[in-house]
């Protein structure tokens, strides 16, 4: 997101205070669909800017059709908000006539919308189909893990790259994964999954095509989140109609919170990417185990401002709008715990993998039988979750080392605490040992989770080697 | 809602409340654009620096065309890359300075910082009446012997004992010696330069508008020299000013049949009036009585197509063999140190152009630069 995206997004709030109360849900549903074309970066691939946006709507619509109640019929403001929502992509597909210069809305110049409308037919029908399965629910969780697994792996991403290429007759040898940069595809596939998952469990509320739609493509939080939870944004997105037009109050904080987010997002974080934070060649070039050490300190920041800001500003956003965003990272250095580091750092991912793979899998592990022994059932169970997490940024090898480190951290923390919570229980009073031991605590899960970030910011090979060479052993 | 512990007062926020803290907030970003406007202290900010303090000089002038790679930045503001430079520590008593003009061979284009002229000369550890002789590479890769006196001006702050001055048949070139971009962005100086100096050189001084002199007009500038101090860390960490890629486009072998030079179509007889002779004499004016040492630079020798009329791609030989002589005759009149090393490097160790050499070429140039140096200072 740049700063002039930001700014547009302030305009439009601004504008948006003007309209009548009730219009408020549509205006946000209409935007949001537009957002998903305005913000996907332009393709190398032919249309495939113009496709995958239109792949993302065509999920979510599926995903909603399928997880819907079966009492929860569709009603005439379902029909519309799908109307609409196909009549925007149409009418998105006809800026393909438009000069160049004037096509702000989509990325590159967009296929016929004869090609559309196939492709919305074809999708249609796909969803219908699919509606009529009797495992639709399944299937369809199926199919948006293996899309993710597909994309978020680099060899599986090059081979569809090449294919795509190959196809529109072009060198396939010029593929890359970044030739399919789905935009927001990341959030979007958690926030399906979690929505199928909640209604399997029989978790989801009811909830009507708009809200479905705006919930998963809501274009403050489309590209780096937070990951919201459905029954929290209805409950902002029904109260709409009553929210205050100007209210001082909303855009004195809502305004702050993005100013804020620009401050740690533009100038801290791109400051510190500037020469002071570790990377793939700084690493294997630093001479000295010091420098080596201030630039891994130097990329822990980096990471948490580029990622807290870019929070700050969609969650300003969102407020402007009148959707108050989950907060997602809450002073997670200051934390003197890796469970509470986890509670701190993009808690919004962290709260999705601990409703659907932590506690589902500790459930599941309890009821075998012979049932295993509580320190294995939470050993699997963080470890399984904390690969999902390292997973989900990319199927890497560094971020599957990253997962188990953090999840044997965390397993190791859980032992630790259960031995020593006698012990912790009695320095409450005492005040002195009590802030000895707690900046101990801080000292070594700072420490740890900047080690970690060895394996997140460099290939594998790399960040072993740098692990070495920061104890000085390699 | 959440909220802020300096929002969370007394005062209601209405909308006069956003208002009004929004037009403050402009008002106080106008005051302060107009106040840097109005005291433009660009130079006084370059010459904040985490450099020599914090992490170490650098031996050589910043210059990254790629700064994510070279952990440099290519700026003109003297100030931030003399603040930079190693050179701006304290001068030890038992120090004689000598301070290195010269192009982007001298600065040792695709050398490691440890392969320069300057660095190999410092690791021979030559002394001169019981001081160690310290020299710094204070060249810039743009080729001008204008932009070296531009330089030179602000070294002597610096205290320098002597000059050794890399000269080039391009940085020599009467005809277009201010075309360098340190030179014009930096007209001002320049011009007084020449005027201390009585050299006929004049430089357009864009007037800057007050637009261009607030924050806003010079967030580029302030960009860069924040980048100086960031990318310092990396320098700092690797020792890496310049990246090295594995390959490049070699020196061309095979020349162009044209015997053009500067304003000349084809060869003509040349006088001194055709090179900066004046530029070097105000050198020497500059530094007093103090050694300076004019040496002629080497150069690539091609032996492919139309070898026999060129040395290379940069120099036909008619305005190279004329350029060598005069300078030698030139450097006698005026008592210059001269030496001319123009061939002490085969042609195998040039890199991508001709006057780029490899670390071997910079260890062959020192070999012949030491003893005329040292005989230089000595005397």
């Amino acid at each position: 997101m740049t700063l002039s995206i930001i700014a547009i997004f302030c305009i439009l709030a601004l504008l948006y205070q003007l309209l009548p109360a009730n219009t408020r849900g549509w205006v946000l549903l209409i935007l949001s669909a537009i957002g998903v074309y305005f913000l996907q970066p332009d393709l190398t691939i032919r249309w495939l800017d113009f496709l995958l946006p239109t792949l993302t709507i065509l999920i979510t619509i599926t995903t909603w059709l399928i997880t819907r109640e079966k009492q929860q019929g569709i009603t005439r403001q379902d029909w519309l908000s799908g109307g609409i929502v196909l009549a925007l992509i149409i009418g998105l597909s006809l800026l393909r006539f438009v000069p160049a210069e004037w096509r702000v809305l989509v990325a590159g110049r967009p296929p016929s919308p004869i090609l559309v409308a196939l492709v919305l037919a074809i999708g249609v029908a796909v969803i219908a189909g699919l509606n009529r399965l009797r495992w639709s629910l399944t299937v369809l969780l199926i199919v948006l893990i293996g899309v993710f697994v597909l994309l978020k792996t680099e060899l599986f991403a090059v081979w569809i790259a090449q294919g795509l290429r190959a196809w529109e007759g072009r060198d396939p040898t010029l593929a890359t994964a970044l030739d399919l940069n789905w935009l927001g595809f990341s959030y979007v596939a958690f926030r399906l999954i979690h929505t199928v998952r909640d209604r399997q469990q029989g978790l989801l509320p009811a909830i009507t095509l708009r809200e479905y739609v705006t919930y998963v493509i809501f274009f403050p939080s489309f590209i780096a989140g937070p990951i919201d939870r459905a029954e929290r944004f209805i409950k902002d997105f029904r109260a709409l109609p009553e929210m205050q037009g100007f209210d001082g109050e909303r855009f004195t904080v809502g305004l702050t919170r993005i100013l804020i987010g620009i401050g740690k997002k533009f100038v801290i974080a791109d400051t510190l990417a500037l020469g002071m934070a570790l990377n793939n060649s700084n690493a294997t070039q630093a001479d000295s185990t010091l420098m080596l050490w201030l630039l891994l300190y130097g990329y822990a920041l980096r990471l948490f401002f580029d990622f807290s800001g870019y929070s700050d500003i969609a969650i300003g956003i969102g407020i402007l709008f009148g959707i108050r965003l989950p907060e997602n990272f809450k002073q997670p250095y200051t934390r003197t715990s890796i469970t509470t580091f986890w509670q701190s750092w993009h808690v919004t991912l962290s709260d999705w993998a601990r409703f659907y793979v932590f506690s589902p899998l500790s459930r599941n592990l309890i009821r075998r039988k012979p049932k295993p022994s509580p320190i294995l059932i939470v050993l699997v169970a963080q470890l399984a979750t904390m690969i999902v997490i390292g997973l989900w940024h990319g199927v890497t090898w560094s971020f599957l080392v990253w997962g188990i480190w953090h999840g044997i951290g965390l397993w190791l923390h859980k032992q630790f605490s259960d031995r020593t919570r006698k012990f912790y229980r009695e320095l409450k009073n005492k005040p002195a040992q009590q802030r000895l031991a707690d900046s101990l605590s801080w000292f070594v899960t700072f420490h740890f989770v900047v080690l970690g970030w060895v394996w997140f910011a460099l290939p594998i090979d790399s960040a072993v080697a740098t692990f070495g060479r920061l104890f000085g052993v390699l | 809602m959440m909220t802020y512990q300096w929002l969370d007062n007394q005062q209601p926020k209405t909308w006069f409340f956003v208002l009004r803290v929004i037009l403050k907030g402009l008002l106080l970003f106008a005051a302060c654009n107009l106040v840097f406007a109005v005291t433009f202290p660009m130079q006084w900010l370059g010459s904040l620096s985490l450099y020599n303090t914090v992490i170490d000089g650098r031996t050589r002038f910043s210059y990254g065309e790629v700064p994510n790679l070279d952990n440099s930045v290519i700026t003109s503001n003297l100030s931030a890359l003399f603040a930079s430079h190693q050179i701006s520590q304290p001068k030890a008593d038992d120090a004689y300075r000598v301070v290195m003009l010269g192009d982007s061979g001298t600065w040792g284009w695709f050398l490691r910082e440890d392969e320069t002229l300057n660095m190999l000369l410092n690791a021979a550890d030559y002394t001169v009446d019981g001081q160690r002789v310290v020299i710094y590479n204070l060249a810039y890769p743009q080729g001008s012997v204008v932009k070296d006196l531009l330089i030179l001006n602000e070294a002597m702050t610096y205290e320098p004992d002597a000059v050794l001055w890399m000269a080039s048949l391009s940085a020599m070139e009467q005809a277009r010696r201010t075309d360098v971009p340190l030179l014009q962005d930096n007209a001002a100086l320049a011009n007084q330069i020449a005027d201390e100096y009585g050299l006929d050189i004049t430089l357009d001084e864009p007037e800057l508008s007050l637009w261009e002199r607030t924050i806003i007009g010079q967030r580029s500038e302030l960009s860069l020299l924040a980048q100086l101090q960031t990318y310092g860390l990396t320098y700092a960490a690797t020792g890496i000013d310049q990246h090295i890629p594995d390959e490049y486009p070699q020196v061309r072998n095979d020349l162009s049949a044209s015997e053009a030079w500067s304003d000349f179509d084809a060869p003509t007889e040349l006088t001194a009036d055709d090179f900066s002779f004046d530029v070097l004499a105000a050198g020497q004016s500059m530094i007093g009585d103090k050694p300076l040492i004019i040496i002629n630079q080497p150069i690539f020798i091609a032996d492919g197509n139309n070898s026999d009329s060129r040395y290379n791609s940069l120099y036909p030989k008619w305005a190279y063999d004329q350029y060598r002589e005069i300078l030698a005759e030139q450097g006698q009149l005026a008592g210059w140190v001269y030496g001319d090393v123009w061939n002490a490097v085969p042609s195998e160790r040039y890199t991508n152009s001709p006057l780029h050499y490899d670390a071997q070429g910079a260890a062959m140039v020192v070999d012949a630069l030491g003893d005329i140096l040292m005989q230089a200072i000595q005397n």
